[in-house]
């Protein structure tokens, strides 16, 4: 591999996050493949180099076969750069993409949280409805939902929680005022942006109109970075159910302990 | 001696008689139809679902258990089937993918045992919403073993018995044996390869029992690896000795790189072996249960995490895009060519070809005659026919004429005296020059300072 030929790819990999040999969904274009030839012909001293260099961008270089991953062709690989949660990539910008889900509404903030709240239901179709666990990369072909199965879980969300939440809340919390002032046409819309930016990103795949799969990339990334980024914040919620679960076993116990002594006593 | 589970080969039958009994006649909607035993005896749902599943596997192999739509199937059915509809191609796959309604009678050591449902029959898998398939794990399992009936069982435990048909095929020069089972070991190492990965992905309690399950395979890999070297060696012998071999149109290097390739999954299997040990022995509790991000939205509507975190959570897992204008490999494309060289010409010049370009010879010009125009611009202005009366347009040069009247139309660019008037009249003049005849309309220049000092004097 030369330095041009490094360059190459690395250009090529900052911008699409990917390289595959083969494809069974879409043409691999020349120069993809012809990249995927140099790398496949390329040393190991030389793979290191370019797995240094990415590491250098915030990036894990991953090679993953039909032995790792399902959905991959028998003898072919797949290339992909997968984030690092531990070194921010600075040639990235996730801001200004999220930014795009509400381009008239003048605040980002409207914008980001559309965003995360659908991005969270999504999550839900493709892993907790799925009994699917963050760290079950290889289960990413049967992570299939609909437009309109995403749409309807947002609706629910809004409609049977946001809704029927204390509307005190709306004091502290400007998520549920943005998601309480929905008029019933926004989540379409909402829903339709963000699977456009999404599938733009390479996070999801549409294989058919209107239905869509988890990429392998998301795949990759949601196994790689889960444990430190999200399962942390997982933590409050069970923390939220705690007391009434303690109360619970508590209650469990006494009745035991009671039970038992009435029976010392009958005795 | 016991019997192998013969339920496998049921499960084969079992959605095809179904399938041949269905009282569905063609052309009719795909969804599902309870099953009645009479159906047509044209055995062509039959004849469809053998070649679905026959497609199913073969493009399964190549792609690794990649869902294949309904168009691509009933493509490559037509092959065959040329009289296939696309619709009843849907409606074969949709029986297919959901598990039989016939009854077993399951002994279970008694005599008298129960009746049971087999749920586990579905030979294809539908890929949630869409029309897209693949076979099942038992759709491939029955496939295998009808592919080869003598070995019923395909299980990864008996690989050291499928591995020594390998060398008995290379020893008796039977290439086309030896690939065909070179490639069935590949595609099952691979299966359970995957198995093994997405059970460590899932983790639980579920890993002990399996690794019970497995507690031989280290060291079965081991001795199946010995043996894939002795096949290695088997070919090396082929290839160094050039004794007869059958099946000579199949090459012995892809035989090779086969075996090559069933001695890296052993290795990789092997080491996934090794990560599940380590897995088990750090604790069962390692696995993360799929946890409710619907849940998570709903804390987030009552307390959202601070802006940092969000930010930081969406920079590693959300959609992103690389920040200004990257260049790409086609930006280069033809401009370097790192490894051409080019062979350098010699290079001849022929200074008597040569021609002075235009703009030299303006230049000359002007040098010569710069001073002469601004001092009659100076002294009142200067025209055109005044300029060609004065033989400024046949000094030094031919091209005399051109210079002049570049000169005087961008006077911008060559003098720095100030406010100069161009005034353009539509009266036309004639002038003879030595060699030609030149017509133009009336071009003067003058300068404010001397039109007011002309006012002036007056």
């Amino acid at each position: 591999m030369t330095p041009y030929e490094l360059g190459k790819i690395s250009a090529f990999l900052l911008k699409n996050r990917k390289i595959e040999e083969r494809s069974q969904r879409r043409a691999i274009q020349r120069e993809e493949r012809d990249l995927a030839e140099i790398l496949r012909d390329a040393a190991v001293e030389e793979i290191q180099l370019l797995e240094e260099m990415m590491t250098g961008y915030g990036f894990d270089f991953v090679t993953l076969s039909a032995f790792d991953v399902k959905g991959i062709a028998p003898g072919s690989r797949v290339h992909l750069l997968v984030r690092r949660n531990n070194s921010p990539c600075l040639l990235l910008d996730s801001t200004s993409v999220i930014e795009k889900m509400a381009p008239s509404a003048g605040k980002a903030s409207v914008a980001k949280i559309w965003f995360t709240q659908i991005w969270l239901m999504h999550l839900d179709l493709m892993y907790s409805a799925k009994d699917r666990g963050p760290h079950e990369r290889n289960q990413w072909l049967d992570s299939g939902f609909t437009k309109e199965q995403l749409i309807e879980a947002v609706r629910v969300h809004i409609n049977e929680f946001v809704r029927k939440l204390n509307p005190e809340i709306g004091e502290t919390s400007e998520v549920y005022s943005t998601l309480r002032a929905e008029k019933g046409v926004e989540i379409p819309r909402y829903v339709t942006r963000f699977l456009g930016l999404m599938v733009d990103a390479g996070m999801l795949d549409e294989i058919a109109p209107n239905s869509f799969r988890q990429s392998l990339l998301s795949a990759v990334e949601v196994k790689a970075n889960y444990d430190r980024i999200l399962a942390p914040l997982m933590l409050d919620i069970s923390e939220e159910h705690m007391p009434g679960n303690l109360a619970q076993t508590a209650h469990v116990l006494l009745s035991a302990v009671n039970e038992t002594s009435t029976e010392r006593n009958d005795s | 001696m016991s019997l192998p589970d013969i339920s496998l080969v049921l499960k084969v039958s079992a959605r095809l008689v179904d399938l041949h009994d269905s009282r569905r006649n063609y052309g009719e909607s795909p969804n599902y139809q309870g099953d009645v035993r009479s159906g047509h005896g044209d055995g062509r749902y039959v004849a469809m679902a053998t070649h679905c599943l026959d497609k199913l596997h073969d493009f399964g192999r190549r792609s690794g258990d990649e869902y294949t739509s309904l168009a691509t199937l009933t493509q490559a059915l037509r092959v065959e089937l040329p009289w296939t509809q696309e619709v009843d191609v849907e409606y074969v796959l949709n029986v297919l993918s959901r598990p039989t309604e016939l009854k077993l009678l399951l002994l279970d050591g008694g005599v008298d045992g129960h009746v049971i449902t087999e749920k586990d029959t579905n030979l294809v898998e539908k890929s949630p919403n869409v029309a897209e398939f693949r076979l099942s794990w038992v759709g491939r399992r029955v496939l295998s073993m009808a592919t080869n009936l003598d070995d019923e069982y395909q299980d990864i435990a008996y690989i050291e018995g499928d591995v020594t048909k390998l060398i008995r095929a290379l020893e008796n020069g039977k290439l086309r044996p030896a690939l065909n089972f070179v490639e069935q070991l590949n595609d099952q190492l691979r299966v359970a390869h995957a198995l093994l990965v997405s059970l460590i992905e899932r983790g639980g309690r579920g890993l002990r029992e399996a690794y019970s399950e497995m507690a031989g395979h280290t060291e079965l890999m081991s001795r199946a690896n010995e043996l894939v070297k002795i096949a290695d060696a088997k070919i090396n012998e082929i290839l160094r000795t050039d004794r007869d071999i059958d099946d000579e149109d199949v090459p012995i290097g892809l035989v090779r790189e086969r075996v090559r390739e069933l001695s890296r999954g052993i290795v990789r299997y092997s080491r996934q072996l090794s990560q599940l040990s380590a897995e088990i022995s750090r604790g069962i509790s390692s696995s993360v249960d799929a946890p409710s991000f619907a849940e998570l939205a709903r804390h987030w509507v009552k307390q959202q995490p601070s802006e940092a975190r969000l930010n930081q959570i969406m920079s590693v897992m959300g959609p992103s895009e690389v920040k200004g204008i990257l260049a790409m490999g086609t930006d280069y494309e033809g401009t370097i060519r790192s490894r051409t060289v080019v062979e350098r010409l010699p290079e001849t010049v022929d200074l008597s070809e040569y021609a002075e370009p235009q703009e030299h010879e303006f230049t000359r010009w002007l040098t010569a005659n710069r001073a002469i125009i601004e001092q009659r611009i100076r002294d009142g202005g200067l025209s055109l026919e005044a300029a060609i009366a004065d033989g400024l347009a046949t000094m030094e040069t031919d091209e005399a004429f051109g210079c002049l009247v570049t000169a005087l139309s961008a006077l911008e660019s060559w003098t720095d005296l100030d406010g100069l008037i161009l005034t353009l009249t539509d009266e036309l003049s004639k002038a003879q020059l030595p060699a030609l005849e030149v017509m133009f309309s009336g071009l003067t220049i003058t300068q404010r300072s001397s039109i007011n000092s002309t006012k002036d004097s007056r």
